[in-house]
């Protein structure tokens, strides 16, 4: 073990159920003391390649190496990870305490030591005054607690968590995004996040790989998969996004500023962006623009705007989501803010318009 | 109209109940009864009861009874679990199917069936028949319930459960032992009471694989009713029903204390 091995690193691994690959040729290295979590829709693979970590499945091919050491021998209940589960799969007949302390007793630590260690995690998690209380005796927020103080208290290497807040409402799930990553500032533990809720994955990780049919179709920081999406279902997977399609003029490396012209602004004067990836002149490409960088501006055809009538109006409170149908048929979503947007009526002649440096060429 | 159909409801109900439970509750009548003829009711009595006390051969039927069902219950709830685990829990093994079926065999096998398969087997391997032949017999009969009732259990408990247990450090003997078994603990008990109750009422199989010096308490009571019914035989049954349903109650009692205390 080297001090540069990352705490986990998942090398070209591939996993088979009967015909189907469920984890294919993938490779991941999650940080120390980071928070990684792995997005994707559900059947992408995003749990078994979690399972694989966790040591309840093995892999078909490639390696899972721990600090450096391939842990593909090491039983479940030897590694150094621990898991909470989507369904908490708390101990029923065990009170609140007896749950919290079985890791540590199958550890055989002293007996004090067990007790101190189970009252600093009911105190994490606010459980005191409900210690003796079994499972059946909480809601489903204590109980989520409940399983995340039980997965903490053998402070493992790695807290693998099963869509942790998917069983909670959208208050709680808000107030438990913050308490999560609390927990893990003071711990100081690396987390590893499963989940299909991107606004989850975004709000706590420091790094996203999105997951896809097996295979990680991006990986990088949370802000960076946000705004800079490297396909087009990347893009349509986080967020709300338009993918105009244009077609780019002259041949461009990638890096290269090319310019392009688009399929529903074709009197307008092309627009100069660069893209990731090599272009050649006539290739069929996407703009991609999140809703929230999309100008509306009512009837004046100006010079650099998409022409499109208002089909759909939903107030947001503090903006208005409007569909606006463009000549090519594509319905593009912007985000009106404050008064501009209520005054907006349906079936309304409106003009589109957005920075170049907030939209992003996608090759595919 | 509503009450038409409350009286029809509570007739048929009523109707149900006196079906089943008035021959049993006559004979807990006449089990009290003075007189020596089963059918003339003399006034009330015990004494059938205390004669029954004097009845050495009656009292012995009755302690091999209760010893068979004893072992045998512990010995069907042991294998009975184990098969339940094996069909519940380990997924899909060479054979399973096969398995599975012969387990569940017993259950829609006729006694008659049973019983001689096994005297014939017995009488094969020079086993001198007795206590610990019928014994066996009643454990392989129990077993097939118990295996009934507590795969239903297993089956219904999240196998996420298990995994946690060994994901927090517990091997999968540990896993077993402090969080399957423990939660399928009520099924297990069901699955002994059910055992116990079969083999303390099996009359055909005992009649099968029992042996001099081992009869069981059916058995007796049958072999004395051929001389002409008694109210002693009466009064042996009363006992037997008071027992069953003593242990039913004991059994209802536990589940509904545990549900409380959860």
């Amino acid at each position: 073990m080297s001090s540069s091995d990352p705490l986990i690193r998942v090398d070209s691994v591939r996993k088979r159920f009967g015909g189907v690959t469920a984890v294919d040729d993938l490779s991941l290295d999650i940080g120390h003391g980071e928070f990684f979590a792995l997005l994707g829709p559900s059947g992408c693979g995003k749990t078994t390649l979690m399972r694989m970590i966790a040591g309840f499945e093995t892999p078909d091919e490639g390696r899972i190496l721990l600090d450096g050491e391939d842990i593909a021998a090491t039983p479940p209940h030897r590694r150094p990870v621990n898991m909470m589960f989507q369904s908490y799969a708390l101990f029923p007949h065990m009170n609140v305490e007896r749950n919290i302390a079985f890791g540590l007793e199958r550890e055989r630590m002293p007996r004090a030591d067990i007790a101190a260690r189970v009252d600093e995690m009911l105190r994490l998690t606010q459980l005191e005054p409900l210690r003796r209380r079994r499972p059946d005796q909480l809601s489903g927020g204590q109980r989520q607690r409940v399983a995340l103080a039980r997965a903490l208290a053998k402070r493992p290497r790695l807290l693998l968590l099963d869509e942790p807040l998917a069983a909670l409402d959208r208050k709680l799930r808000e107030e438990t995004q913050f308490e999560l990553m609390e927990i893990r500032r003071g711990l100081g533990m690396s987390f590893m996040l499963v989940t299909h809720d991107q606004n989850e994955a975004m709000a706590m990780a420091d790094r996203i790989a999105v997951m896809r049919e097996g295979r990680i179709e991006q990986m990088g920081p949370a802000r960076e998969v946000y705004r800079m999406p490297a396909t087009r279902w990347a893009a349509g997977f986080i967020g709300e996004i338009n993918l105009f399609e244009a077609i780019a003029l002259r041949d461009a490396s990638a890096g290269q500023a090319c310019d392009m012209r688009l399929r529903d602004a074709p009197e307008a004067a092309p627009i100069s962006l660069t893209c990731d990836a090599p272009l050649r002149a006539g290739q069929e490409v996407a703009v991609a623009v999140r809703p929230e960088n999309l100008a509306l501006r009512r009837g004046a055809p100006g010079a650099a705007c998409l022409r499109g009538d208002v089909v759909e109006l939903a107030f947001r409170g503090d903006t208005t989501l409007a569909r606006v149908r463009l000549p090519s048929g594509f319905v593009a979503r912007a985000n009106a803010p404050g008064a501009g947007g209520e005054s907006l009526t349906r079936g309304e002649a409106v003009c589109l318009s957005f920075d170049v440096a907030a939209a992003r060429v996608l090759a595919s | 109209m509503t009450r038409g159909r409350g009286f029809f409801r509570w007739s048929v109900l009523v109707a149900g109940f006196v079906f089943l439970y008035a021959p049993i509750a006559l004979l807990v009548i006449y089990s009290f009864n003075a007189s020596r003829l089963v059918t003339v009711w003399g006034g009330f009595s015990p004494r059938w009861y205390i004669a029954l006390l004097d009845d050495r051969q009656m009292v012995d039927a009755a302690f091999i009874s209760l010893r068979v069902a004893f072992v045998s219950a512990l010995f069907a709830t042991a294998l009975g679990t184990c098969a339940a685990i094996a069909l519940a829990r380990l997924g899909s093994f060479r054979g399973r199917a096969l398995f599975a079926a012969m387990v569940m065999a017993p259950l829609v096998m006729p006694e008659v069936i049973m019983g001689l398969s096994l005297l014939l087997l017995f009488v094969a391997l020079d086993a001198p028949r007795g206590f610990w032949t019928i014994v066996l017999a009643h454990a392989t009969m129990g077993m097939c319930f118990v295996a009934v009732v507590v795969r239903e259990r297993l089956e219904g408990v999240d196998r996420s459960i298990e995994e946690a247990a060994m994901d927090l450090g517990a091997s999968p003997a540990q896993a077993l032992l402090r969080v399957t078994l423990p939660i399928a603990m009520p099924s297990i008990l069901a699955g002994y009471v059910l055992a116990f109750t079969l083999s303390l009422d099996d009359f055909v199989i005992a009649s099968f694989t029992s042996g001099p010096g081992s009869t069981t308490l059916p058995m007796r009571v049958y072999s004395q009713a051929r001389l002409g019914v008694s109210p002693e035989i009466n009064a042996i049954s009363t006992v037997m029903i008071g027992f069953v349903a003593a242990l039913l109650c004991v059994h209802a009692l536990a589940r509904a204390s545990r549900r409380a205390r959860d």
